[in-house]
């Protein structure tokens, strides 16, 4: 067995991320000023929301880099959920936060070390709560010029900004916290919110029975697994040019039973036209009275279907409800 | 040629295609000038559409009193915003009433002073294409109102180059300085100003699809663009992107900048276009392939296209503060 299959959750990616790393789709950047055990500045760090320090199961007290969303299956189902515009929203507001804040949070860093230090004065008291003073209301004004981008991702900035208040008061004044990351906590946040700040996601309901161990076809952006329960193909990653053909041929090569044939889109990250032709050419394949179905159509591909006049096809049937 | 009868003519005085340019001043002139168009095709139980500001709207609805009810209205600016809509536009009402024997009538300015330098040359480029587009229509009247008051003399006299009939409320007169069909509908190769500061560059083949959707992705994040207009950019420049992989040479080259409140992608590669209708065509369920450039329009804010021996270009624009 490799060491792959025992830790399918490993960080495959090389570490420390480079600043313009962008091989992993689910990658979202985040800096923090770490410290040591006596609160002296170590310097600045990149790493990943995702990343997280797996246990070895046969070497205990060993390490190896783990991604919290899972596997390479369930980060690109992770990431079909959350959808990977929304992905890159928040690291754009990440990255804008990251920049006008470091000065604040380097002034603060060294600040909250002189607080905690033997010799602290009257003056360094006065010192720190200037610079959060300060720090609080230059995030009040990025909140607020970001008011709705930070909506359309759905995070309501009420609550962000009485959550990242907290945090700053919280690591300032207590010496055993590590920097906080400023919006890795909270239940504050409704459960999409929940997904792409990097906490667990909600287990994707099982409404077909997937056979992952038995891809008909596996590219670096795309997979495609038979399913059993209902009978059909499900398509995980990207459709485009390169990968066309093969799900076509998927789609050509299912089972000529009676019946519907079932195609789940919840895992699609991306889907071209030439994707999209090839889905609308199988169902018109189809023998009169059968349908091809389409579950968990991303609202994407829905609008895409509409406007090049695809949508209303009788032998092409698109399942309304989410897979959720 | 001054053409001494009154206008406007009430009987069928030919018929085909009739793409007037009416020139008037202010909205009293406007009401006043197109008015008895509108009242002509009532008497004559001509179908007639009138693609307008709302504020033009309303005026013409005071003036015509409850006969408006039977006259169509639409907002330019939900039309026509991105000029390539509104050829679409136009044939969707033209064949909903072919064969019932009677001329169609259609006022409609896509050309006003808020338009941007962009816009307005893709609009002036629509006014020229509409030559050619209705070229064998079997009879169809459409009226193109100019403000000589607000527009810069040079877009009047563009107008001459893109209309054979010039009306200014006395009479009619045709236009010297137009070209004919044939040069209206010429490879459009006048070369688009080079940007200022790139924001990314990146050259692309078969397999650059997925990094060209990165890119485009990150960047519309960057720019401030919400999930949705980020979703539609990213599968419009595939699709483009697609276009010069599998027709333009195999490669091309993706180019992105900010222009002020505009985020453009720039997609440019060796191969060459010869039909200047390809993207204003809406595409048939049955056709193979042939959907990008339309879908691009769809769901673009601008699209510019420009093609030459030597190859070509296609910028995607879209509006950086825009939610939809």
């Amino acid at each position: 067995m490799s060491l792959i299959d025992q830790q399918p959750d490993r960080c495959i990616y090389p570490r420390p991320f480079a600043e313009d790393f962008a091989d992993c789709p689910a990658y979202q950047a985040t800096s923090f000023l770490a410290t040591d055990s006596r609160n002296q500045p170590l310097g600045e760090w990149r790493t990943c929301r995702h990343l997280t320090a797996g246990n070895e199961l046969e070497n205990r007290g060993r390490f190896y880099p783990r991604c919290a969303l899972g596997s390479q299956p369930q980060r690109l189902q992770w990431l079909a959920q959350v959808t990977p515009a929304r992905v890159d929203v928040v690291r754009a507001l990440q990255e804008e936060f990251d920049g006008f804040s470091l000065p604040h949070r380097r002034q603060l860093s060294e600040a909250r070390s002189r607080l905690h230090a033997r010799s602290r004065s009257e003056a360094t008291e006065a010192d720190v709560q200037r610079l959060i003073d300060g720090f609080l209301q230059a995030i009040d004004r990025f909140l607020n010029t970001n008011e709705a981008r930070f909506h359309d991702v759905g995070l309501p900035t009420q609550p962000l900004r009485q959550l990242i208040k907290e945090w700053v008061l919280a690591w300032v004044r207590t010496p055993e916290m590590v920097t906080p990351r400023w919006a890795d906590a909270p239940d504050a946040f409704a459960s999409p919110a929940r997904a792409f700040v990097g906490l667990p996601t909600e287990p994707v309901a099982e409404w077909t029975r997937r056979l992952w161990d038995r891809p008909i076809y596996t590219d670096t952006i795309l997979q495609i697994v038979p399913t059993t329960e209902p009978p059909g193909l499900a398509l995980v990653g990207d459709v485009e040019a390169s990968n066309v053909q093969a799900v076509a041929r998927a789609l050509a090569g299912l089972p000529s039973a009676t019946g519907d044939v079932h195609v789940d889109l919840s895992g699609l990250l991306f889907c071209d036209l030439g994707g999209l032709q090839a889905i609308v050419r199988a169902a018109q394949a189809l023998e009169p009275g059968r349908r091809l179905v389409l579950h968990g159509v991303p609202r994407q591909l829905e609008r895409a279907l509409e406007i090049v006049d695809w949508a209303p096809l009788p032998n092409l049937s698109i399942v309304a409800e989410a897979v959720q | 040629m001054t053409d001494t009868r009154p206008f406007p003519h009430r009987g069928p005085l030919m018929a085909g295609f009739r793409h007037e340019a009416l020139l008037y001043a202010g909205m009293e002139q406007f009401v006043e000038r197109t008015t008895p168009f509108i009242k002509g095709a009532l008497e004559a139980d001509e179908p007639i559409l009138v693609v307008v500001s709302r504020p033009k709207i309303d005026a013409l609805r005071t003036a015509i009193g409850k006969e408006s009810d039977r006259v169509q209205f639409k907002d330019m600016s939900d039309v026509g915003a991105n000029p390539a809509r509104i050829i679409p536009a136009w044939h969707k009402f033209v064949e909903a009433h072919t064969g019932q024997g009677r001329r169609v009538r259609g006022i409609g300015e896509p050309i006003y002073p808020e338009r941007t330098g962009s816009e307005l040359v893709e609009s002036q480029r629509h006014e020229a294409l509409l030559n050619a587009a209705f070229d064998d229509a079997p009879d169809f009247w459409l009226l193109c109102p100019y403000n000589t008051q607000s527009l810069d003399p040079t877009v009047v006299e563009t107008a001459h180059r893109t209309h054979p009939v010039i009306a200014d409320g006395h009479g009619y007169r045709s236009s010297d300085l137009y070209p004919g069909v044939a040069a209206s509908v010429a490879p459009y190769d006048k070369p688009l100003p080079e940007p200022g500061a790139l924001r990314a560059t990146l050259a692309f083949d078969a397999i650059g699809l997925r990094s060209v959707r990165r890119l485009v992705s990150r960047e519309a994040a960057s720019a401030g663009l919400t999930t949705r207009p980020i979703a539609d950019l990213v599968l419009a420049a595939n699709e483009v992107a697609t276009n010069s992989v599998q027709h333009g040479g195999g490669s091309g080259t993706l180019r992105i900048w900010r222009d002020g409140g505009v985020l453009v992608c720039e997609l440019r590669d060796r191969g060459h276009f010869d039909d200047p209708l390809a993207d204003r065509r809406r595409p048939s369920p049955v056709q193979n392939g042939g959907r990008g450039l339309w879908l691009a329009n769809q769901l673009c804010d601008l699209v510019q296209l420009r093609s030459s021996s030597s190859g070509t270009t296609v910028r995607l624009h879209m509006h950086r503060d825009r939610s939809r």
